[in-house]
């Protein structure tokens, strides 16, 4: 039985032990506010949530070349073809995408100049394959890196949160800024089952720094009524509040929150001058990507990061040079933001700590265009890129078919998987793939669920079912 | 209305509540509500300072009370809010008294000993038993703020407070809980629990409800809630329903369109709003990736959960429960997957279908929308649906499945047989002789105790901060007996089993009425301990009851609190048949609701303030009361509370206590938002802070803090 029939076979069988209650930490909410320890990050963290000691790990080499992450996550579902898996189809392909042939890898030169400028350091798998095709499944199952419609699935946490939650004991007291902070995020997944304290902090851009922390009425007003609610809650929000130990955690949760405030960290960090908005693009997505850079430079206990782009979904008029929801005008937002977050990172010192990891949840129809909407409709083959965080650039990872096979078209399906599992490549994959660079345990399963089943990190772990991409490493 | 003592301050109040202006006076010390228990302030919260001669509750001048308290111009937003006029004709026709006939005998006992005393024997009779002391009885003040917060989902208007407070009569506890479960609000906050409890969201990661098909259960909920409809008979009616989920009146099915044009569709959907509907609930049990079985697993495993309070029903659709719930549920180990698939088959007829034409296109488009909707066709007994590839569209559930979402069905799981037959696994029970499926699962299982427990289960959390059964949605039904223990090492589930079956059985003996059951409990002694303990405390005491649980109030109670107690509105449009509201609690959905606007940033403030409030999706994620920093960024920043205080400032709450004395200004701020008296010792240093510099800046100043303080921020 080769690799693939053992990952098909295993697929099947679905196999999901369960652990028993009565040996899972229990914590509850109270005992967790009173052991709560300093006030830190966007959300008051303490370790001793961090619970249950995985009781099943097994003994794996993890990367642990990157300290950071940022995803970029393009919802809607990007065209592999027309991007980063490109194919040229004659009378199809607009001729202004002027592929050209950078590092080995064929390019559309023309729709994503900047990108190419960069592309040396950026790895490509092209072996991606979704395992759904409708939207808001495959974006969640992206996000958490597993069956959204699985009994886990239900209430997995996003990668970001499990990053946030592994990385708490990494932080240092002074560092206040929130572990898991999520760009233009819409309906990104949450904490899931986790604390929401691992709950991705969702904001927005926004040239005058981070929300809320600026208050309108002005600094000397905001002292005087700081001081006026502290003398007026008396002892309600102090360790011994008659109400109990939620309400006491209110008066460290506040000083948590004025660390925020008028701090000029926060404010470098979060702000940012036109003249940078302009260099990413001047677009919500540029804004944000330029603040995960400042974010990492300011070292303030973020490690995920993830900004999400939407518009992919081009069933229609996909080559409409005009129009902003087409391959034209999702491109020009996605570009010029892209390659100066990697130039960026890269000047500072921080690529290679790193990762940055840009996909869709599928990819798009290949060949000719949609007869009826002139577009391309959805398709399980998708890419993956990767910079930065030890990830070797200027490589693509598998391969599809470049010829015409009857009627298939080039970029319909895997021809060579390109790496030790000799499949194509799945989110779970992606999802180990990123916990290994982090330096996380991909196989660890967590005893804290409400199920009581065990949480995996990666599903079927104990199956071997999913790897990491270690070939992105090599050379 | 007559006034005894001498009280020139709340002579003050009580004249310009009602509307009155009332010119100066000297004002003496104010007593008010001190931590410790204290004669002159017990005197004062039983009324003591002035009694209502025939006033009914709020007496005379009930609506004047009323509309200063709301605000008149926020009365007119609310009402300009209210659904459209087609929903409300029909929210109108059918308004029913707020308790229906065979309540209020029972809700008339209800301030006597009876019903409250039952939850108080079993409660403080445990109590007793593990030899813990319970805390001291709520202050009026606390009661009526918690009582509202929980009934209403927000907090009482300044004039509602001051009308309780100063209410002398005994009853008037039993006469307040009367009072606020008649009252429209109610509705508006329950429609969004059980919005929640079913996960009504238009997008989840395995279907569009379509926001006219999130709408219709919406309506759907709001309406069995203004109606006080049975519960049971509400989950019978969701369970059984069917046809186009959005309850639109769409033109018949055909493959062509019915629409000639573009323009025309519009029409349609501008001219036709979504009417109540419970399909989008069989709708939102909708599998993807996987044969039709699936959805029929989803829909049990949904109904387990939300209507049964049996989440391990999940499990058991995909194996046995022998050998993987040893250590989780003594039922589950018993129950065999055939269970589940008898449970699941009682949804075989059901067959989700979309539009089957496009409607003509927009100009410059090639092509036009599927319209968005679905329909729920209960397919007839024997009719059974395949595709050309032979794979089950709907009708049966039969063994044949090797792939999808859950493990192959197969006949030698089930004794050779290839079909199952819809037996409902809590006892037994099968559909009668040509009764749809749908229908006899609602009847079967709306008469089982276990409906009855789930429901009163999961709203007693909403009041305790904890279920009887806790989580609520994990009952292990071979454990609920006292009398009847479990083996070792398994031990009793509830934590007042007794209890929860009074409470199910009162619940059944009362037609299933929601307000029989709030009431109960509210009336009762034990929801009306305080939050403050005197003694030492130990975790352990929670599960006894023995204080009153303090929880961040939620993400709407918060925003409409600021809304009701600054007396500024912010009107929040909807992508909904609801339309434009004032309060949180009136929106349909806690998902990218109310609509954003570039021009409009208070809309974007008021999604970020909701969602940092951790209001749940109803998908992954559900409602938390956990705090956090970026709350306390929200609550000193946001400009949805710090513009707002402004704007109070100059035309709402705030500018109304302008014009008053120290005394009265720094009072009544109190009393409006955090529904209570100040403390003598509060209304000393407010006076003070007050006369430190600008007057009205000052006074901004203590409503920024009182919307920060403790309590304000929690339900205590």
């Amino acid at each position: 039985m080769n690799e693939k029939q053992r990952f098909d076979k295993l697929i099947a069988r679905r196999p999901h032990p369960h652990f028993g209650f009565y040996n899972r930490p229990h914590l509850s909410r109270r005992q967790f506010f009173r052991s709560a320890g300093a006030g830190l990050g966007g959300f008051y963290l303490l370790d001793r949530i961090l619970g249950g000691e995985p009781a099943k790990a097994a003994e794996v080499e993890t990367k642990n070349t990157a300290k950071n992450c940022i995803f970029l996550f393009l919802a809607g579902a990007p065209s592999h073809v027309d991007t980063f898996d490109f194919k040229e189809y004659p009378g199809v392909t607009p001729a202004d995408f002027a592929p050209e042939t950078i590092s080995g890898l064929r390019f559309p030169t023309g729709l994503m100049p900047n990108t190419a400028r960069v592309l040396d350091r950026v790895a490509i798998v092209r072996s991606g394959l979704s395992w759904a095709l409708a939207h808001p499944l495959a974006q969640t199952w992206v996000q958490i890196g597993r069956n959204p419609t699985s009994a886990l699935g239900r209430i997995a946490p996003h990668i970001g949160s499990v990053i946030a939650i592994e990385k708490e004991a990494e932080r240092r007291p002074d560092q206040i800024f929130p572990s898991f902070i999520a760009f233009n995020a819409g309906g990104t997944p949450g904490a899931g089952y986790f604390s929401q304290h691992y709950a991705p902090f969702k904001t927005s851009p926004d040239p005058e720094g981070l929300a809320n922390t600026a208050h309108a009425p002005g600094q000397q007003r905001f002292e005087s009524r700081w001081e006026l609610l502290n003398a007026m809650d008396g002892n309600l929000r102090s360790a011994n509040s008659p109400y109990g130990a939620e309400p006491a955690a209110m008066g460290k949760l506040y000083d948590g929150a004025r660390d925020l405030m008028f701090n000029p960290v926060v404010t470098q960090a979060f702000s940012y001058a036109p003249e940078e908005s302009e260099r990413y693009g001047s677009t919500a997505f540029g804004d944000a990507c330029l603040l995960a850079g400042k974010i990492l430079k300011a070292d303030q206990g973020t490690r995920f990061i993830q900004v999400t782009l939407g518009g992919w979904d081009q069933h229609q008029d996909i080559y409409d040079p005009a129009a902003n929801n087409s391959i034209y005008g999702t491109t020009r937002i996605l570009d010029p933001a892209y390659a100066a977050l990697i130039e960026d990172l890269e000047s500072a010192g921080l690529l290679d700590e790193t990762l940055i990891v840009l996909c869709g949840e599928f990819g798009r129809t290949v060949g000719s265009l949609s007869n009826v909407r002139n577009g391309r409709d959805h398709y399980l083959q998708m890419f993956y890129a990767l910079a930065g965080g030890g990830v070797q650039g200027g490589k693509a990872i598998g391969a599809t078919n470049d010829e015409v096979i009857g009627s298939i078209q080039p970029g319909s399906f895997t021809v060579e998987p390109g790496w030790s599992r000799n499949r194509d490549i799945r989110p779970e994959d992606m999802e180990a793939t990123i916990y290994s660079a982090m330096g996380v345990n991909w196989t660890t399963v967590r005893r804290d669920d409400p199920l009581g089943r065990g949480f995996y990190y990666v599903p079927l772990s104990d199956d071997d079912a999913y790897a990491p991409v270690h070939e992105l490493w090599e050379a | 209305m007559q006034f005894r003592g001498s009280g020139p301050f709340w002579l003050a109040l009580a004249l310009t509540v009602a509307g009155a202006v009332w010119a100066g006076g000297a004002i003496p010390a104010l007593a008010g509500e001190p931590a410790e228990s204290d004669a002159a302030v017990d005197d004062l919260e039983r009324g003591g300072w002035i009694s209502h001669v025939g006033c009914s509750f709020f007496g005379e001048h009930r609506e004047d009370y009323l509309l200063s308290g709301l605000g008149a111009e926020m009365l007119a937003a609310e009402q300009r809010s209210k659904l459209t006029a087609a929903v409300t004709a029909r929210l109108d026709s059918s308004v029913a008294p707020p308790l229906r006939s065979r309540t209020s005998a029972r809700m008339a006992e209800s301030s006597g000993p009876i019903a409250g005393d039952s939850i108080d024997a079993f409660i403080f009779g445990e109590l007793e038993k593990q030899g813990i002391p319970p805390a001291p009885p709520t202050t009026d003040s606390e009661f009526l703020r918690r009582a509202t917060l929980d009934l209403l989902g927000r907090i009482p208007t300044e004039a509602e407070s001051f009308a309780f407070l100063s209410d002398a009569r005994q009853d008037k506890r039993a006469l307040a809980i009367q009072y606020l479960l008649a009252d429209s609000r109610w509705a508006d906050r329950w429609a969004m629990f059980f919005g929640d409890l079913y996960r009504n969201t238009q997008l989840t990661a395995q279907v569009n409800r379509f926001p006219g098909g999130r709408d219709a259960l919406h309506l759907f909920l709001l309406e069995s809630m203004r109606l006080n409809k049975p519960y049971d008979q509400m989950v019978r009616e969701m369970l059984a329903s069917g046809g186009i989920n959005d309850g639109r009146a769409w033109p018949a099915a055909t493959t062509e369109s019915p629409f000639a044009s573009f323009a025309d569709y519009q029409t349609f959907l501008r001219t036709s709003p979504p009417q109540a509907s419970g399909a989008s609930y069989i709708v939102g049990g909708r599998m993807t990736g996987g044969p039709m079985h699936d959805t029929y697993d989803n829909l049990a495993t949904v109904a387990a959960r939300d209507l049964l309070g049996i989440t391990h029903m999940d499990c058991v659709l995909c194996h046995n429960g022998a050998g993987h719930l040893e250590s989780l549920n003594l039922w589950g180990v018993n129950a065999k997957r055939s269970d589940g698939w008898g449970f699941a088959a009682f949804f075989q007829k059901v067959q989700l279908q979309r539009a089957r034409y496009r409607v003509p296109p927009r100009t410059g488009d090639t092509v036009g929308p599927v319209p968005p909707y679905y329909v729920v066709i209960e397919l007839p007994d024997g009719r059974v649906i395949r595709n050309r590839n032979g794979d089950l569209v709907a009708g049966e559930y039969s063994l044949d499945t090797d792939s999808g979402n859950r493990p192959s069905r197969t006949p030698d799981q089930f004794g050779g047989k290839t079909k199952v037959d819809p037996l409902y696994p809590f006892g037994g029970g099968t559909p009668g002789a040509g009764e749809p499926l749908r229908q006899a699962l609602g009847r079967l299982l709306t008469a089982d105790r276990q409906f009855a427990r789930a429901a009163v289960n999961y709203v007693w959390r909403e009041f305790f901060g904890r279920g009887i059964v806790d989580p609520p949605d994990q009952f292990d039904l071979m454990r609920l007996s006292a009398t009847n223990p479990p083996p070792e090492p398994w031990s009793v589930q509830p934590s007042h089993p007794e209890l929860l079956e009074w409470l199910a059985k009162g619940f059944e003996e009362h037609g299933y009425d929601l307000k029989w059951l709030m009431a109960t409990i509210t009336s009762s002694r034990a929801y009306q301990l305080s939050s403050r303990y005197d003694g030492a405390w130990s975790p352990s005491y929670d599960r006894y009851l023995a204080r009153h649980q303090a929880s961040r109030i939620p993400a709407e109670a918060l925003l409409d609190s600021v809304t009701i107690s600054s007396g500024v509105t912010i009107n929040m449009p909807t992508n909904s048949v609801v339309g434009t509201v004032v309060f949180a609690l009136q929106l349909p959905d806690v998902q990218n609701t109310p609509n954003q606007n570039r021009n409009r940033p208070e809309l974007a403030q008021t999604v970020g303030m909701l969602d940092a409030f951790f209001r749940g999706d109803r998908q992954e994620s559900q409602r938390s009361s956990e705090v956090s920093i970026l709350q306390a960024l929200h609550l000193m920043n946001n400009p949805v509370i710090v513009a707002r205080i402004e704007q109070s400032g100059r035309t709402g709450s705030l500018s109304r206590l302008l014009g008053e004395s120290d005394d009265a200004l720094v009072g009544r701020l109190y009393l409006t938002v955090l529904s209570r008296f100040a403390t003598p010792d509060e209304l000393a240093a407010g006076v003070a802070y007050l006369r430190g510099g600008d007057r009205r800046q000052r006074a901004e100043d203590l409503m920024w803090s009182l919307y920060n303080k403790v309590d304000f921020v929690f339900n205590y």
